[in-house]
């Protein structure tokens, strides 16, 4: 025994280790999320991680009475800058991997293609397509038959490597339970194979691919694709399109039945429904949904927005949510937003925070409005010759009418303002309520 | 660290834990890979992380009561 007890060591490393352990492994096996994107946002928790293990150290040396370990070892320094590192490295792989470029650097692409033959169906047939890594591209034909042209890519050190690799992998057209399946068979992760699939119109299809995108026009029956990282690109349905989205675009337009997407990623376009439109999810965006016959419905974590009927458009991108020609009702609980609405002619709920409101109607409203916000402005751009009958109440601001009447009621006190009364004959309903903003009701020229 | 010599507290113990922890695991990853089912080192390998971090954490919060040695 040298100097009496040695030093107590970290829990930190151990801690640290089997975080990272943990991540990588989840990484590894569900594949789904950007580990820079995860540290990006996460990071302070290392910190507090940290923290917390020194904390614990200092009270445990405290207890047995012995010196508190270091507060930075080089060992810990080192640790990071590994961590740092193999994190760096699994990332640019991801990277590589998603941009559909070569990994090892030393390794060449090559291609094969090859047909399956064709196989009779019935012209109604129900389809499911499935490759893991890959596109798939659906073309609706007049005959009877189910086609596929596969498209393998591999990358290898050499090419007798890639063939072998490529050939381990099979593409077949199996019946099963009264439909159809066109699978890929042992396809590992290093095989990308890309379907081309030509089917009867009249079909309806399910398409999976785990890496890679969905592609179809003009198929006559309904759709189900799944599409995670890649992109969605749907055109001229028969019937309904649900498809799910794990990152990337969307783009679904013209169907005749009902569109539904969930899931998560970039841009978003639907339009030219027939049905009814539902989009759920969390979207970077620009999100568009436009001509929706039978209304539109919009969920995400923070905003949840229903319109009855949508000639026009809801759109939005960077803090601003525009929805323009709604003929039907609408009713939008969100928050962070700007909200502008042109031309929505039916009832309006809007509940908002931290954002301004700006509502602009070509005709005198018909039916009763109520917004509630906090922190925003709200402005109302009525035609003179409307009518109705307001309740706008503002904490910590300003109500300012260019609409002045004798039964139109200001009342300012101790920084709260209020406004009721009535204008014109009788007309809907306005309950308008804010706080720290203005609430404005303006004159449309 | 306690290799050789004769520390018998917990803390030394539970280090010279380490390396046959480690080289059972790898031997592990790489026996389930080799029968194929399905499975692979690349995709499993950070439960080595994972195994060296508990041992780690093990041997920091053990007592080195009766530790003899530097």
């Amino acid at each position: 025994m040298t100097n009496g007890r040695p030093r107590q060591r970290s829990i930190f490393i151990g801690l640290l280790l089997i975080l990272l352990g943990v991540l990588f492994l989840w990484h590894n096996l569900r594949g789904s999320f950007v580990i820079w994107q995860l540290l990006e946002r996460w990071w302070p928790v290392l910190l507090i991680v940290w923290g917390l293990a020194k904390l614990y150290d200092h009270l445990a040396a405290r207890r047995t009475g012995q010196t508190a370990p270091r507060t930075i070892t080089s060992g810990e320094v080192l640790l990071v800058f590994l961590v740092l590192a193999l994190a760096g490295a699994i990332g640019f792989g991801d990277w590589m991997h998603e941009h559909g470029g070569r990994w090892p650097p030393w390794a060449q692409s090559y291609s094969f293609s090859e047909e399956v033959p064709a196989e009779g169906v019935p012209l109604d047939a129900r389809i499911s397509i499935r490759t893991d890594r890959g596109d798939i591209t659906v073309r609706p034909e007049d005959a009877a038959e189910v086609r596929v042209v596969v498209k393998k890519t591999v990358n290898a050190s050499d090419e007798a490597e890639a063939k072998r690799r490529a050939k381990q992998v099979t593409v077949g057209i199996a019946e099963n339970a009264g439909g159809y399946e066109v699978e890929t068979h042992n396809q590992g992760g290093d095989v990308r194979v890309d379907l081309e699939v030509h089917l009867p119109k009249q079909a309806s299809i399910t398409a999976r691919s785990s890496h890679g995108g969905v592609q179809l026009a003009g198929l006559a029956g309904s759709v189900t694709a799944l599409a995670q990282r890649g992109d969605l690109n749907i055109r001229d349905v028969g019937g309904d399109v649900t498809a799910e989205l794990e990152r990337g675009d969307a783009h679904i337009v013209g169907a005749r039945g009902n569109v539904k997407l969930s899931g998560r990623g970039g841009e978003v376009e639907v339009s030219d429904v027939k049905g009814e439109a539902v989009v759920q999810g969390e979207y970077y965006g620009p999100i568009r949904i436009a001509k929706v016959t039978k209304g539109a419905r919009f969920v995400s974590h923070r905003t949840d927005l229903t319109v009855s009927q949508l000639s026009g458009r809801i759109e939005t991108g960077s803090g601003r949510l525009e929805i323009s020609d709604a003929l039907g009702n609408l009713s939008l609980v969100t928050r962070k937003y700007d909200i502008v609405l042109d031309n929505v002619t039916g009832r309006v709920s809007i509940e908002d925070r931290e954002g301004n409101i700006e509502l602009r109607f070509r005709q005198p409203p018909g039916e009763d409005i109520a917004i509630s916000d906090e922190m925003g402005n709200i402005e109302l751009l009525l035609p003179p010759l409307a009518s109705f009958e307001v309740h706008a109440e503002c904490r910590k601001g300003d109500v300012n009418s260019e609409f002045n009447d004798a039964a139109l009621k200001e009342v300012e006190e101790r920084g709260n303002s209020k406004l009721d009364g009535k204008h014109g004959a009788k007309g809907p309903t306005m309950n308008l309520k804010t706080s720290y903003g203005t609430i404005r009701l303006r004159k449309a020229e | 660290m306690a290799n050789g010599t004769k520390c018998k507290c917990q803390r030394c113990t539970i280090c010279g834990l380490m390396v046959p922890a480690v080289l059972i695991t790898i031997g592990a990853l790489f026996l389930l890979g080799r029968l194929g089912w399905g499975y692979s080192f690349g995709r499993w390998w950070p439960v080595l992380l994972i195994v060296i971090g508990i041992i780690k954490l093990a041997e920091a919060m053990a007592s080195s009561e009766g530790h003899i040695g530097p």
